[in-house]
């Protein structure tokens, strides 16, 4: 899973998962999108970033990994359940509209 | 899979965090993936977290009614409760699963075997999904991409095995075919011969019930073989069972019969080789199952009914496809059923992937779909109507009962379709590095040289290969209608012999006009067209060619199937095989030996009994292993180290 949009995370993020992704190279790997990207509270775990940053951020670190092999498959950024205009499935759907030339093979959901 | 780790940070929180909603309310879960399914447009969904308050008592209450309704979707991939952590699903100690824990483990897996579950202290540092218990048994054994463990199992022993390395995609798909198997978009799938009353072809509302109370199932898609398991692992089949009347009647009306075979509810993520009978085990656990024998058909709308079958009403079952619709699909009614081209390497955003309730989605928004057809897969988006390419996806009226659809299919086809011109315009404008541009109305396709790197521009190199003889059609095809083809030019096509095959015995035939046209009445419904032949119903087998008597026989280039042999006469098209001539079932019998022998019987030096002679040398071919003879003695040997 690439946690969130920050450097620390994204940094490394692309090399690792070619690195892993060579592991087998013939079984599908699954990469996870960004953790509650909705959830801004102090320590909650959210990644907090608005949808245009999540998508530029998406574009910039999920897309280029479709290359390193043909079974690579991507779950889409996991939203909270929580139910304001900018979070959980409104947060996800604006998403999913903004991104739609991504390359989102699952979605991803808590509750 | 590693990569994907939960946040610790999130983790930490959300145990204290209160947003989760209470156990009781199982209403608001399933809401909410309701809802979310709208957003996910057909795609799978995973529930990473899910986590409800209550009681332990009120917590199982919830899992009891939560999980089966997950279990029990299409869609829900997997699910994750939260968390694997002390006073959770883990003792306050650590040390073991907790009540709580070894009560969702026990619900969702449906079996007994804790130990094959990741021991929650595990879960901590392999978070992610697929290594958190999750669904059923059956369904997990599908994901597990990430633990090659096989198990097999032969006379009620098991055992487990690493799993071979997973062949590539493509590697699978070409040895299922080498091995007489193909895949169908759509087909019924029966336990047992079915009543010749039921037409399985024009399936309405009371036939579907009468095909699903006879043993027949319905399938979306699946691979369909004539692989052979041998008699101790599965039934013997009893042919005699399938009278020829009912045979005939149904191969006519596309379906033909399938001595055994595995049939699956979903195009499966291929692991493992199917080819080895030891993956068994795991096509069953992958929503596949075995038939010991069945028809397989395609499903038509209203094509010719024999007399002996039932009238339909004129309406159309649209939960399934009708013949418009295969047909835009890149696929055609031959004498011996659809051909359709290879649906493998389809994407999840495919509609047609996403199955009928998709497609008929998109008949409700009216909406067109655009489809590209390249040479190895057909995928479909939604796309404004009217534009290049779309197509209404709407339920056709059915075409008027008696009137063949494919001569009109192959009428529509201009001069200047590349298709219809055949493979030896195809290979020209492969051989000239140009593109093709198809266009895929409903009932036919036809494709145009176009300027390469343009829009549904796709270069023409490999599959279609052009025939090894050249058939009458083709040069039909090239020349104007036949009342302006000068006399001498008639004469020409009338003298051409084609070669004709049955098994590895080619003789050369008559002309194909011989069954272009039917003379009158009764004779032949076939013509031969650039991709086979194409016949109407009511051709009775008779007019089917067989080897003259004392007609000249050569054998050809010849590849074995598990259904025979097959000669150079059959190639890939775009629209998937045609042959010449329909390839008949064996009797299983005659194949024990060759079934009999593996890759295990393959050691250096052993020596190889003469009845197995056969079967191994058959096994050899296929495998690229090597037999040492001498004066009629053979064993195994190591390739290259004998002259012999």
């Amino acid at each position: 899973m690439l946690h969130s949009g920050s450097d620390a995370h994204t940094a490394p993020w692309l090399e690792r998962v070619k690195r892993s992704a060579q592991i087998i190279v013939e079984n599908p790997t699954h990469l996870l999108g960004f953790n509650e990207p909705d959830m801004c509270d102090s320590g909650a775990g959210g990644s907090c970033m608005d949808v245009e940053k999540a998508v530029a951020k998406w574009k910039e670190f999920m897309e280029p990994a479709k290359a390193f092999k043909p079974p690579m498959y991507f779950g889409s950024p996991a939203v909270t359940n929580a139910s304001g205009s900018k979070q959980g499935l409104n947060w996800l759907r604006a998403f999913m509209e903004q991104c739609s030339d991504c390359k989102v093979d699952f979605i991803c959901i808590h509750w | 899979m590693s990569l994907c780790a939960f946040s610790r940070f999130s983790w930490s929180f959300h145990s204290h965090s209160n947003r989760y909603d209470h156990a009781k309310n199982v209403e608001y879960f399933k809401r909410h993936i309701e809802e979310t399914r709208k957003i996910a447009g057909g795609r799978p969904i995973w529930i990473t977290e899910f986590h409800a308050r209550g009681t332990d008592d009120e917590v199982k209450a919830f899992f009891d009614q939560v999980l089966p309704w997950m279990d029990a979707s299409n869609d829900i991939h997997r699910y994750a409760y939260f968390m694997a952590s002390p006073g959770s699903l883990v003792n306050p100690e650590g040390t073991d699963m907790s009540e709580l824990g070894v009560y969702y483990n026990m619900k969702k897996t449906g079996n007994d075997n804790s130990a094959s579950q990741p021991m929650p202290s595990d879960a901590s540092n392999s978070a992610e999904p697929s290594a958190n218990p999750s669904k059923r048994a059956s369904e997990a054994a599908s994901e597990k991409m990430d633990e090659p463990v096989c198990r097999r199992c032969r006379n009620g022993k098991c055992e487990t095995f690493r799993c071979p390395k997973p062949p590539t995609l493509a590697s699978v798909q070409d040895e299922l075919e080498s091995m007489g198997c193909r895949f169908v978009l759509w087909g019924w799938i029966c336990d047992t011969t079915i009543d010749a009353t039921i037409d399985a072809s024009a399936v309405t509302p009371a036939t579907k019930h009468e095909l699903e109370s006879s043993g027949c199932r319905f399938v979306l898609w699946g691979w369909i073989c004539d692989k052979h398991l041998t008699s101790d692992e599965r039934p013997s089949l009893d042919i005699s069972a399938i009278s020829e009347p009912s045979q005939h009647e149904l191969e006519i009306q596309g379906c033909r019969f399938v001595l055994w075979g595995w049939i699956c509810d979903k195009q499966l993520a291929i692991s493992t080789s199917y080819t080895s009978r030891t993956t068994q085990d795991e096509l069953e656990a992958n929503g596949c199952r075995y038939v010991p024998w069945g028809w397989i058909c395609d499903k038509l709308s209203k094509r010719e009914l024999s007399p002996r079958a039932v009238q339909f009403e004129d309406r159309q079952d649209v939960s399934t496809p009708t013949s418009s619709d295969i047909e835009a699909s890149g696929c055609r009614f031959t004498l011996w059923g659809w051909i359709c081209d290879k649906q493998n390497k389809r994407e999840e955003s495919d509609i047609l992937t996403l199955g009928p309730d998709a497609v008929k989605e998109v008949q409700e928004e009216k909406k067109c779909m655009c489809c590209s057809n390249p040479m190895r897969s057909l995928k479909c988006h939604k796309c404004t109507c009217g534009g290049k390419g779309a197509r209404p996806i709407k339920a056709q009226p059915p075409a008027p009962v008696a009137k063949p659809e494919a001569p009109a299919s192959v009428a529509k086809r201009e001069e200047s379709d590349i298709l219809a011109l055949g493979p030896d315009a195809v290979k020209e404008v492969q051989e000239e590095k140009k593109c093709m541009c198809c266009s895929n109305p409903m009932r036919s396709l036809k494709c145009h040289k176009c300027t390469c790197g343009g829009k549904g521009a796709r270069p023409m190199k490999g599959e279609l290969d052009a025939p090894s003889v050249k058939r009458e059609e083709d040069v039909k095809a090239t020349v104007p209608a036949p009342d302006s083809v000068p006399e001498t030019e008639a004469n020409e096509m009338t003298a051409t012999k084609r070669k004709c095959c049955f098994f590895d015995w080619c003789w050369s035939c008559g002309a194909a006009e011989k069954r272009d046209e039917p003379a009158t009445g009764n004779t032949s419904d076939c013509r031969l067209t650039p991709y086979g032949w194409v016949c109407d119903p009511g051709v009775p087998p008779a007019k089917r060619d067989e080897p003259a008597a004392g007609a000249s026989m050569s054998k050809q280039s010849c590849w074995d199937t598990p259904t025979g042999v097959v000669c150079e006469n059959c190639r890939f098209t775009l629209y998937g095989w045609v042959c010449d001539k329909d390839i008949p079932y064996e009797p299983p019998a005659k194949r024990d030996d060759a079934a009999s022998l593996t890759l295990d019987d393959f050691k250096e030096g052993k020596p190889v009994p003469a009845d197995q002679l056969p079967a191994a040398k058959e096994l050899a071919a296929r495998y690229k292993r090597c037999l040492c003879c001498n004066t009629g003695t053979c064993y195994y040997c190591k390739c290259g180290s004998s002259k012999d």
